[in-house]
């Protein structure tokens, strides 16, 4: 699944192993993520979404 | 994953987790037509009439072996090792864990079986010894290397 994640933790100079501590998974798991190799799950989500002060709409939703 | 007593023995990191899962699902799955197909074959065709204790055994063996096997193959092991001073101290570790292994492997091959009196007993221990530390290091090291090479594709740019 595309998603905007890697450029929304880029803005907020934040590193994949903080956002991977804050959200409670692997970094491993938000390399997937970002690479659209893994779909994360709803609570998931909003973990991030939260983390990067986004909505979940300007990190997952496609447009185009 | 909730309201399941099997949520505790899982990762809590849900990649991970659902990786697992899916591991377990597929040696099921596949165990199952296994022991299906041998029904047929024992019921139908011909009586292999094996004992039950060596029926439980290479199921038990199977399930274990290919959740194994995947999880080693797939890098899922080491999801922070990603740079590599971590990979070589991880090598490292994984050296000092295997002839843990080993002598550990000695110790209690020789509490069930005895001291070694001669040559050829010694030889009896420390040859097994050798062939599972050997295999576990491998089994480690492959794991890590899978992981590690799957973490540097995922890194920052």
């Amino acid at each position: 699944m595309k998603n905007n994640v890697k450029i929304a933790r880029i803005k907020v100079s934040m590193k994949q192993d903080e956002l991977a501590t804050v959200t409670g998974v692997t970094r491993q798991t938000i390399g997937l993520i970002e690479k659209g190799d893994y779909n994360p799950s709803l609570n998931l989500c909003i973990a991030i979404a939260k983390a990067l002060d986004k909505t979940l709409d300007e990190l997952f939703w496609e447009v185009d | 994953m909730e309201k399941t007593w099997v949520a505790n023995l899982l990762s809590k990191d849900e990649y991970r987790e659902k990786r697992f899962l899916y591991f377990v699902a597929e040696s099921v799955l596949i165990l199952s037509i296994l022991l299906f197909l041998y029904l047929i074959v024992d019921s139908f065709l011909i009586d292999l009439n094996v004992p039950g204790d060596v029926m439980a055994l290479i199921s038990l063996g199977f399930l274990s072996i290919y959740i194994l096997l995947r999880s080693t193959l797939t890098g899922i092991e080491y999801p922070e090792i990603a740079t590599k001073v971590r990979y070589k101290k991880e090598k490292r570790s994984k050296v000092y864990g295997s002839i843990r292994f080993g002598i550990l492997f000695i110790i209690v091959y020789g509490v069930f079986k005895g001291i070694p009196a001669n040559l050829q007993e010694v030889v009896n221990v420390i040859g097994p010894a050798t062939l599972a530390t050997i295999f576990f290091f491998l089994l480690n090291y492959i794991s890590l290397r899978k992981s590690y090479s799957k973490n540097r594709k995922l890194l920052d740019d």
